[in-house]
């Protein structure tokens, strides 16, 4: 497995115990994802994969490697993080927040062409080049954000709600791009509110329930066969329609 | 024991650390007697700075603007009329009745009090609304404030020059009652309802708030009260010192105080007493060290007492940045001295 | 009349926005709101007054060196081991270090204030535009004017000044994304050594005088500049600092003297008025919040 997350517990101050136990497996070329209802601890854990905040029990490993406890070392680890609130830098231009996301690469030659890539990806970005960030809709701001993610050339892409707040037609738009990296070959762990949609594009699921515990794992079939999460879901899951 | 004695016992174990310092100024000489009475005058302003800043866990650097509201309403209340008239002889129309307006001491004491009670009641809309590092920046400018207009109203406060001619009321004695009764009711809004909600916005403002406490009304108490107490610590120390200048008003001393609370422990109450008993002390001793008194050598270059107490503080802050009582509050435990952890953990309140 | 009081204004201006860069660019990077700053300011007038009888360049140069060495070390020294600390045991612990500056200061050589003598050519007088001009006036504006074309490059042309941004603006997210804090937060001392070391050889030669609490003042007028303006923003907070300025030599042309003396209670006051108003300060325009 390449993202390995065994038992851990994280606290939030002395009376908040977010996460109680949780594991969850991502393997190369995996697209996993993680939904559940909101206060579950979704969020949590990917803070926790990141390092952003602490865990009082439990091993997160990356590669077999202990992840460590400050953001840049996930940074060295190739893992990208877009978090829910996208972390767009306002008072920074958009071509300036995209090349933050290489930041520690050094093939300068590389940077530029995947610049490229991801402006043909994102079209909008590149209308809005010169612009500040401040002045894109939420929308354009998570496509930046998901763009930025991706200068780094992850080994993994973590992506926490990416279509929080937005309008019909740009979630589509995020799914497809979510989509498309999967058939690139992306390993990515999303936590979502959709869970319909999340369990449509992932190859597994994880079903978190308050506080911070596993439900269910599988495949949408393998899930559509535990009662106890179609009860939770309040739905059948329906997985991705194979070719 | 029974409850209520427990609940006593901080504050009864305080009053008698302060009766100590009392007994301790009473046998020594004047230089002792001295120091002692300042020591108690700074029990009773860090007292009151404590029942704003242990309360709501926000810094105050705004305080001794509250001491010289004290500190000058005495003066204009207690120096004898003929020489205001003197003192004050380009009095603006409007307030030339200040120059005629006297009162006994104990009078003046109580006004003092209220004077500043009006300066909080003023500023405490600001206080309400304000956390953390713009609560901090907001009060030292309140003292800015307040510090210039002192300092350039020269008709009216005499501005750089010097109060003088003040009767010397202040005693040993009445320092030690003050600090006593500051302690008192320091313990009793600690205890009361609007303190303990207080508290709760300290350890946590949303879950305060959104449990229905209305945080910003509680601080605006607090501000109010604490401002009160400095008053009377302003009152004290003018009739004490019988002589005063704008500059005792200003950033040195809101220092000098900040070194206190944070040695003690600034969410506690004893953490306020035993920071401003020992830096009292410990400023006595530095004083002497630097005049080369304590070593029997030569006297150190000025500053030097300063510089330490800068590094003792900055010591603190990097060891124990919570002082040495952190939240909790002395108690006697079956006959032996002990420290009982607070209701509720340190924690960095009102922080990331 | 006008050129004149034109010169003055925008070098005053020039001049504040100097400083209240510094005291900005410390608050986005560390959450430090760093009353230190003014003596990192002495440092340099210290320096300044070492080396009064060299030529005047190895002067301003040595200012700059001492600035951004004591900048540095109060880094080392105080806040690094306070890097993880609330913001306000921050401010505390730069009033400690504040305090053990000055008496360091007072320490040594300055137990009360000493004259520089100023540049004979800084008091001459020439004209511009057929006005008549101080050249103090006109250097305030050069010097200032160039640091701030400088820094500007450096904030909006370099990585490092893209990192700094950033991390003024979000810390954590800025980290997650790679800029280490081991860089950025020496590198915003250093830069903050430089802006004050320049402020001091300003203050120097138009004070003609350097003492103890020099930089008091100084300091002060950056947090004002900075909170108007807007401490999120550098761009903001200079521009802040830039109209405190130029309202300062308005009001000190224009106001009667005995208001003047009570400048800074009106300036103290408004800022008490925005903290509470609008605490993203009155330039930066309305907050974006994405989450």
């Amino acid at each position: 497995m390449m993202l390995s997350v065994d038992d851990i517990h994280v606290h939030y101050g002395a009376s908040v115990h977010a996460v109680q136990g949780l594991s969850l497996q991502v393997g190369e070329g995996e697209l996993v994802s993680v939904i559940g209802q909101n206060g579950a601890g979704k969020s949590t854990v990917l803070k926790a994969v990141m390092g952003v905040v602490p865990t009082a029990s439990g091993r997160i490993t990356f590669d077999g490697v202990e992840v460590g406890a400050s953001g840049f070392s996930s940074v060295k680890q190739r893992m990208s993080y877009v978090p829910e609130s996208r972390g767009i830098f306002a008072g920074l231009t958009v071509g300036e927040n995209l090349r933050l996301g290489a930041i520690v690469r050094k093939d300068r030659k590389l940077v530029e062409a995947d610049i490229e890539r991801e402006l043909e990806r994102f079209p909008v970005l590149r209308r809005y080049w010169d612009r500040g960030a401040s002045l894109l809709s939420g929308g354009e701001q998570q496509q930046l954000a998901i763009a930025r993610a991706l200068m780094l050339r992850p080994r993994l892409l973590v992506l926490d709600e990416p279509t929080l707040g937005l309008a019909p037609i740009v979630v589509d738009l995020i799914f497809d791009v979510v989509e498309q990296l999967r058939a690139e070959g992306m390993t990515i762990l999303l936590v979502e509110q959709n869970a319909v949609r999340a369990l449509e594009v992932a190859d597994r699921s994880y079903v978190v329930q308050a506080p911070g515990r596993v439900l269910g794992e599988g495949t949408a079939t393998e899930l559509a066969a535990q009662p106890d999460v179609v009860d939770h879901l309040g739905f059948t899951p329906e997985g991705r329609v194979q070719p | 024991m029974t409850v209520l004695s427990t609940r006593l016992q901080t504050p009864l174990l305080l009053i008698g650390i302060t009766a100590v310092v009392l007994a301790v100024g009473t046998a020594g000489g004047p230089t002792l007697e001295r120091v002692a009475t300042l020591s108690l005058i700074s029990v009773v302003f860090v007292v009151g700075l404590s029942t704003f800043s242990g309360n709501s866990g926000v810094m105050s650097f705004g305080h001794v603007a509250f001491m010289a509201v004290g500190a000058y309403t005495t003066a204009y209340l207690t120096i004898p009329v003929p020489l205001k008239g003197v003192l004050f002889a380009n009095l603006p129309e409007s307030l030339r009745w200040l120059a005629e307006v006297h009162t006994s001491a104990s009078a003046a004491v109580l006004l003092s009090c209220a004077m500043a009670a009006v300066a909080g009641l003023v500023t405490a809309p600001v206080v309400a609304r304000l956390s953390g590092l713009q609560s901090g920046i907001a009060t030292l400018a309140f003292l800015l404030v307040v510090y210039n207009v002192l300092n350039s109203w020269t008709d009216v406060t005499r501005g750089s020059s010097s109060m003088i001619g003040l009767p010397r009321s202040t005693t040993i004695v009445t320092a030690f009652v003050a600090a006593a009764l500051a302690i008192a009711v320091g313990w009793a809004y600690r205890t009361s309802r609007s303190g303990l909600q207080l508290q709760a916005g300290r350890e946590d403002y949303w879950a305060a708030q959104a449990a229905g406490i209305a945080v910003g009304r509680h601080r605006a108490i607090a501000w109010v009260l604490s401002a009160t107490i400095c008053g009377l610590a302003g009152s004290l120390y003018a009739s004490f010192l019988t002589t005063f200048n704008v500059n005792a008003f200003f950033l040195s001393a809101t220092f000098a105080f900040v070194v206190m609370i944070v040695l003690g422990g600034y969410l506690s109450l004893s953490g306020a007493v035993l920071g401003a008993i020992g830096v009292s002390v410990l400023q006595e001793l530095l004083r002497r060290l630097q005049d080369g008194g304590l070593t029997g050598g030569s006297a150190l270059p000025p500053g030097t007492a300063n510089l330490l107490l800068a590094l003792v503080l900055l010591l603190t802050l990097v060891k124990a940045p919570y002082g040495v009582m952190g939240a909790r509050e002395l108690v006697l435990v079956r006959g032996g001295r002990r420290l009982r952890r607070g209701a509720q953990a340190v924690r960095t309140p009102a922080g990331s | 009349m006008i050129m004149e009081f034109l010169i003055s204004a925008v070098g005053l201006g020039a001049l504040y926005a100097l400083l209240t860069l510094g005291v900005a660019l410390m608050f986005g990077v560390l959450g430090l709101m760093n009353f230190a700053y003014g003596e990192i300011l002495l440092a340099g007038a210290f320096a300044m007054y070492l080396f009064r009888n060299e030529p005047w360049f190895v002067g301003a140069g040595m200012a700059l060196v001492f600035a951004v060495a004591v900048a540095l070390l109060s880094e080392r020294l105080a806040f690094h081991p306070l890097r993880d600390a609330d913001p306000v045991i921050l401010m505390i612990a730069s009033f400690a270090v504040s305090l053990a500056l000055q008496s360091i200061a007072r320490m040594t050589v300055l137990p009360r204030a000493r004259g520089i003598a100023p540049e004979p050519f800084l008091s001459r007088r020439i004209e511009v535009l057929g006005a008549d001009v101080s050249v103090l006036d006109l250097v305030t504006v050069g010097l200032c004017g160039v640091t701030l074309v400088a820094v500007a490059w450096l904030m909006g042309r370099t990585s490092l000044g893209i990192q700094l941004r950033a991390a003024a603006e979000d810390f954590r997210m800025a980290a997650l994304l790679g800029v280490r804090p081991n860089l950025v937060i020496p590198a915003a001392f250093v830069i903050v050594g430089v802006l004050a070391g320049i402020g001091s050889v300003v203050l120097a030669a138009r004070q003609g005088s350097v003492s103890a609490d020099m930089g008091l003042q100084p300091m002060l007028i950056g947090v004002v500049g900075a909170v108007l303006g807007g401490m999120s923003s550098l761009k903001g907070a200079a521009l802040g600092g830039f109209l405190l300025g130029a309202v300062t030599a308005l009001l000190e042309t224009f106001l009667p003297t005995d208001l003047i003396a009570f400048r800074d209670a009106f300036l103290f006051t408004a800022l008490i008025v925005v903290l509470v108003v609008r605490p993203q300060g009155l330039l930066s325009g309305a907050k974006v919040r994405v989450s």
